[in-house]
């Protein structure tokens, strides 16, 4: 089979368009030429011109930086997620107590004190590697008395507390004191 | 030609370490070798003569600041006409976002030979620039680029998929195609196709 050759009109135009192309002056002044060396002398960063230095990379290249840059991006907002529920920023003047215990058989395990107005189930405590934790924000300077709820049925007080006081009924109760 | 671009190589390597020892000066040297290859390329590929110097001054400042990551076992030229190349590519899509807006590149190309009025050989010189321009001007991006890079740039299809990091077949069907268009457009332009009919002649 015969090959398609372009035209011989074709082919001596295309020719003539190329030959003037060559043929063009693109000789640089010598301004531009000193431009350049002041400009390197200088230092100066190229305004604006950051994304020009990004595309000389091919394009396999940009695209694991862009993956990369959105692993990180996302590491970057799991970790704050994850800090954020612990740490949480709280009101000044405040600080940020732990309560843990350890009722192994309970099913649920709540905290119950003066700062929730004893009520059962405003604050319940979360399995952790078979401990029971909550973590609350209490007002610094003041004396909490508090107590655990197992099942929602039992009210136990904190064996391990630093502190007791009697309570009015001839018992003990946990207190802590929140600095 | 192939030992004289090893020559050249090799001098541009001693250069390359000469600059990167702290010897600023010896950038000169670069910029003398290869400023008229740059502008060139420059000029071709974004039609715009205006935009044309402030590009090749921008590359060279990217070539400069980059060139601690020159590997030297590789040849500079190629590195050098990658950077171009990129740099070419990323002027070109900002132009076009900002061209329905602002510029009027007929203009530009018009004005392109009124500057050489000082004598028949200039103006003559003006009217290829102008022609050449013009249709270039009119071809797409990528297109032009391969275009300018094998036949007023003499490299190769090898070369040319190197640093356009694209495949040698890819680069061979632009070739083709920009062939194509160039004569497309020649010929849809009364204007253009007797000037390269003159030119032939010439």
């Amino acid at each position: 089979m015969k090959k398609n050759y372009p035209p011989k009109d074709d082919k001596k135009l295309f020719e003539s368009f190329i030959n003037a192309g060559i043929s063009i002056d693109s000789n640089v002044s010598r301004s531009l030429e000193d431009r350049i060396m002041t400009d390197i002398y200088n230092k100066k960063q190229i305004k604006k011109r950051w994304s020009l230095d990004w595309f000389q990379f091919p394009i396999r290249q940009r695209l694991a930086g862009i993956t990369a840059v959105f692993i990180l991006l996302f590491a970057g907002v799991f970790l704050i997620r994850m800090s954020s529920g612990t740490d949480a920023p709280f009101p000044e003047g405040s600080r940020l107590v732990s309560f843990k215990t350890s009722y192994p058989g309970a099913k649920t395990v709540c905290l119950v004190g003066d700062f929730n107005s004893w009520k059962k189930n405003s604050d319940c405590l979360k399995k952790v590697n078979g401990h029971w934790v909550i973590k609350k924000v209490l007002k610094a300077g003041q004396l909490y008395k508090y107590a655990f709820v197992i099942n929602n049925k039992r009210i136990l007080h904190d064996s391990h507390a630093n502190q007791y006081v009697d309570d009015e009924f001839g018992g003990r109760t946990a207190v802590v004191f929140v600095n | 030609m192939t030992n004289l671009l090893e020559k050249n190589n090799l001098q541009d390597q001693l250069i390359i370490k000469d600059i990167l020892s702290g010897k600023t000066e010896e950038f000169r040297k670069i910029v003398d070798r290869y400023k008229n290859m740059i502008y060139g390329l420059v000029l071709k590929s974004i039609t715009d003569i205006e935009d044309a110097e402030d590009l090749v001054q921008d590359i060279f400042h990217l070539v400069y600041q980059n060139l601690k990551r020159f590997n030297l076992e590789k040849k500079f030229h190629t590195w050098l006409y990658t950077i171009s190349v990129n740099a070419i590519r990323n002027h070109l899509k900002k132009k076009r976002r900002h061209i329905s807006f602002f510029h009027n590149s007929d203009n530009a190309i018009d004005s392109i030979g009124k500057d050489d009025n000082t004598g028949q050989n200039k103006i003559f010189s003006g009217e290829i620039k102008k022609n050449v321009m013009k249709i270039l001007s009119q071809m797409k991006d990528k297109y032009r680029i391969v275009l300018v890079l094998h036949y007023f740039e003499d490299l190769n299809i090898k070369k040319i998929a190197e640093i356009l990091d694209l495949p040698d077949n890819t680069v061979k069907t632009h070739l083709k195609r920009a062939r194509e268009e160039v004569l497309n457009l020649i010929r849809k332009n009364p204007e253009s196709e007797t000037f390269f009919k003159d030119f032939c002649t010439f």
